[in-house]
């Protein structure tokens, strides 16, 4: 009980939830630790972040992306609950991945030529989400020996799906999905930018 | 047909043939290997198809006469001894066997065009298998030789 009163203590921060169409404020008070800086890529600025509730104040669970005011949108990339020798749980801990871009999801359908092979491909956008993007490597053309195509890491929040005949666009660029894997509570697409933009 | 659109309509015919032997075998889809935008999604599946790619299609000794080359076999992931590969190897052999006659048309449009020529099959053989991870490929080599109508 004293470890929940030294949680509700610091718990102070209030977040908003992504409801798909918009933020619902005041969904969760909690703070974020101080030490979370340790955690994070050694990328610039501080790409993760933890966040403490106590349990009986509310939890994220309902909601994959929520807001900090003053730092911005952030992806529940995972939950650990902390349990005292009551077998109580008195603290949840979520890790939280800044996602500052909009992903949208991009169904890619083919009409069907007289031959029976696919032709004229149509583009729909079925979903659009919270994304981090993270150029990590190039790769070089198979033919020109000049030419690299950056592969890129796309984190999307949890439940996002991605079909095959899907492809993903981050502000107007286009992205071939090369591989999709769930980790923890995040959906990550490891792509190629199909243009050479500077973005 | 004129000598620019001819090409095209070589390989809309070599993909009809293709699909027909798809369809016939109940396999999911058939693969034009060179097709990036949807041979990758194809390929990584564990889904057995029928794969092709299109090799050369030269003037001999000019136009209208010419010698076409293309491969087209079969992918197939979970196949212990290669049985089924060999079963859509030989259905493959089947339609593109030596000394076969093909009618060609273009394909690539929502209906078939009119008769724009004829490929003759001079040399039709099974290739040594390849891997990939783990899938394997098995094709057959196809040799024609062709001739472009006019009309």
């Amino acid at each position: 009980m004293e470890l929940a009163q030294a949680i509700d203590h610091f718990s102070t921060l209030s977040l908003s939830g992504w409801n798909g169409t918009g933020w619902t404020p005041n969904i969760c008070k909690g703070a974020l630790v101080p030490f979370d800086r340790f955690i994070t890529e050694r990328t610039f600025g501080q790409k993760k972040r933890l966040f403490m509730t106590n349990s009986h104040v509310g939890t994220l669970d309902q909601y994959n992306v929520v807001y900090v005011e003053g730092a911005g949108p952030y992806i529940i990339g995972a939950k650990n609950v902390d349990v005292d020798t009551g077998m109580a749980v008195y603290n949840n801990i979520y890790l939280m991945i800044h996602a500052p871009e909009m992903c949208e999801v991009i169904q890619i359908d083919s009409g069907v030529a007289a031959s029976g092979a696919p032709m004229d491909k149509t583009e729909t956008v079925i979903a659009t989400v919270h994304c981090d993007r993270e150029r990590f490597s190039n790769r070089n053309a198979a033919d020109q020996e000049d030419m690299s195509f950056a592969q890129v890491k796309l984190t999307l929040p949890n439940g996002t799906v991605i079909g095959a005949d899907n492809e993903l666009r981050v502000n107007g660029i286009m992205y071939d999905v090369k591989d999709v894997d769930v980790s923890l509570l995040t959906v990550v697409a490891y792509c190629i930018k199909r243009s050479a933009t500077a973005q | 047909m004129n000598e620019e659109d001819f090409t095209l309509a070589v390989k809309s015919t070599i993909d009809k043939r293709g699909v027909d032997i798809a369809t016939q075998l109940n396999v999911s889809a058939f693969v034009d290997l060179d097709d990036t935008a949807n041979a990758a999604t194809k390929l990584q599946g564990t889904d057995n198809v029928i794969v092709w790619q299109f090799s050369s299609l030269d003037e001999d000794p000019f136009d209208p006469l010419y010698t076409l080359m293309f491969m087209v076999g079969a992918k197939t992931t979970t196949d212990p001894s290669n049985y089924t590969m060999m079963q859509f190897v030989s259905a493959v052999k089947a339609v593109f066997k030596n000394q076969t006659r093909i009618v060609i048309h273009d394909y690539s449009g929502e209906v078939a065009g009119l008769e724009a020529g004829d490929m003759f099959i001079v040399q039709s053989g099974v290739e040594q298998q390849e891997f990939d991870k783990e899938s394997g490929y098995r094709f057959v080599a196809v040799v024609a030789k062709v001739v472009r109508k006019a009309v």
